[in-house]
């Protein structure tokens, strides 16, 4: 048994620094996901952020690291409902209840409301649709939530570990195109900034940090099956950061460095126009989400 | 033996241990697993005597 290399109480989380008990790793991962905001200027004062909140693990630690931050701009937790027959429901409750004890404006949007359909509706006859449809469309959810109550910028619960899957997920494809898309891109004015402020946080530290607060509640899992290769390299990075710890980072700062070095390709901004159908920014005729609707309506 | 809950909510029972030898005993992967006895976070190489309960929770997100 360890104890906190600062305090001496019983350790709970051993850090690159040493062992930490529960008060210290806390502070210790509040002042990593500071730094990540500053490092990246993520929030302006007296932004209004909106806040991608699925009331899973990463996004309640999201919202509640940032109330804790007591950062100078405003908070309201945007929960999207896909209409998931026997999973969203418990988890949507905990998400009310979340926000409640944290103190935030929450506010619900559904599936059902920007397109009509559940998401089980949409899928009723392509299942193996189901992340690639239901993350485009909650991503518009969640633009219409955030212009709807005129925030600066989205928040959402992506961490270290999803970031380093994604750089390393590109280079298993092949996809140069997305392996040089610039890492917090903003794609033009029309969109809402997007920030993560977990992008420094390892899962594990993220869900310590969940546990250490009391902040998590078992949830059922989502019923409809991940994109495998993400699940193949989750694996494979985990054992990696296992053995050689300090991994996932330099995966994702081998990436900043990369892209940095490369000369800025004036074709890459797109003038974009807006969707015909619904009006979201886009450089086709429509939209991601409305050509996916299209497909399955 | 040491009570386990793991992630998906089973109960199994395995020899006393450390917590990592424990983790890897069942199969998992210890970067990808967390575990708490008495809702207090364990270290890898704390040992979890007989009496212990130990709860495994997965740090892989849901949706
Ligand atoms: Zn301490
Ligand atoms: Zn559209």
């Amino acid at each position: 048994m360890a104890d906190c290399y600062l305090c001496g109480k019983r350790a709970v989380f051993r850090t690159e620094d040493g062992p930490l008990c529960a008060e210290h790793f806390s502070k210790w991962y509040e002042n990593g996901v500071a730094n990540a905001i500053s490092r990246y200027s993520m929030v302006n004062p007296g932004d209004r952020i909106c806040v991608g909140f699925s009331g899973g693990k990463d996004s309640t630690v999201l919202l509640a690291a940032l109330c804790r931050l007591n950062l100078d701009c405003e908070l309201v937790a945007v929960t999207v409902d896909e209409g998931i027959g026997g999973y969203r429901d418990d988890t949507i409750l905990a998400a009310k209840d979340t926000a409640l004890r944290l103190g935030v404006e929450h506010r619900i949007v559904s599936f059902k409301d920007i397109c009509g359909k559940t998401l089980d509706e949409l899928l009723a006859n392509s299942p193996q649709a189901a992340c690639s449809v239901c993350g485009t469309l909650r991503r518009r959810a969640l633009n219409a939530a955030a212009r709807e109550i005129d925030a600066d910028s989205i928040a959402t619960g992506h961490c270290l570990d999803d970031e380093s899957q994604s750089v390393v997920m590109n280079y298993l494809r092949g996809d140069v195109t997305r392996a040089t898309a610039s890492f917090n891109s903003n794609s033009g004015d029309l969109f809402i900034r997007r920030i993560k402020p977990l992008c420094r946080s390892t899962e594990r530290a993220t869900v310590a940090y969940g546990l250490c607060n009391n902040l998590l509640v078992p949830l059922p899992e989502c019923p409809y099956t991940r994109y495998a290769l993400r699940k193949d390299v989750r694996t494979w990075l985990g054992k990696l950061e296992y053995e050689k710890p300090g991994t996932l980072i330099r995966i994702a700062d081998g990436q900043e460095e990369l892209l940095s070095k490369m000369p800025k390709a004036e074709g890459e901004k797109k003038i974009l126009g807006r969707c015909e159908k619904c009006g979201e920014p886009t450089s086709n005729k429509l939209c991601a989400a409305c050509q996916q609707l299209e497909r399955l309506m | 033996m040491t009570k386990v809950i793991l992630p998906e909510g089973n109960v199994t029972e395995t020899e006393a241990g450390t917590v990592e030898e424990i983790i890897f005993r069942l199969g998992f992967n210890p970067y990808e697993v967390l575990a708490t006895a008495d809702g207090c976070l364990l270290l890898g190489d704390e040992f979890c005597s007989d009496d212990v309960e130990l709860r495994l929770t997965s740090i892989v997100h849901g949706g």
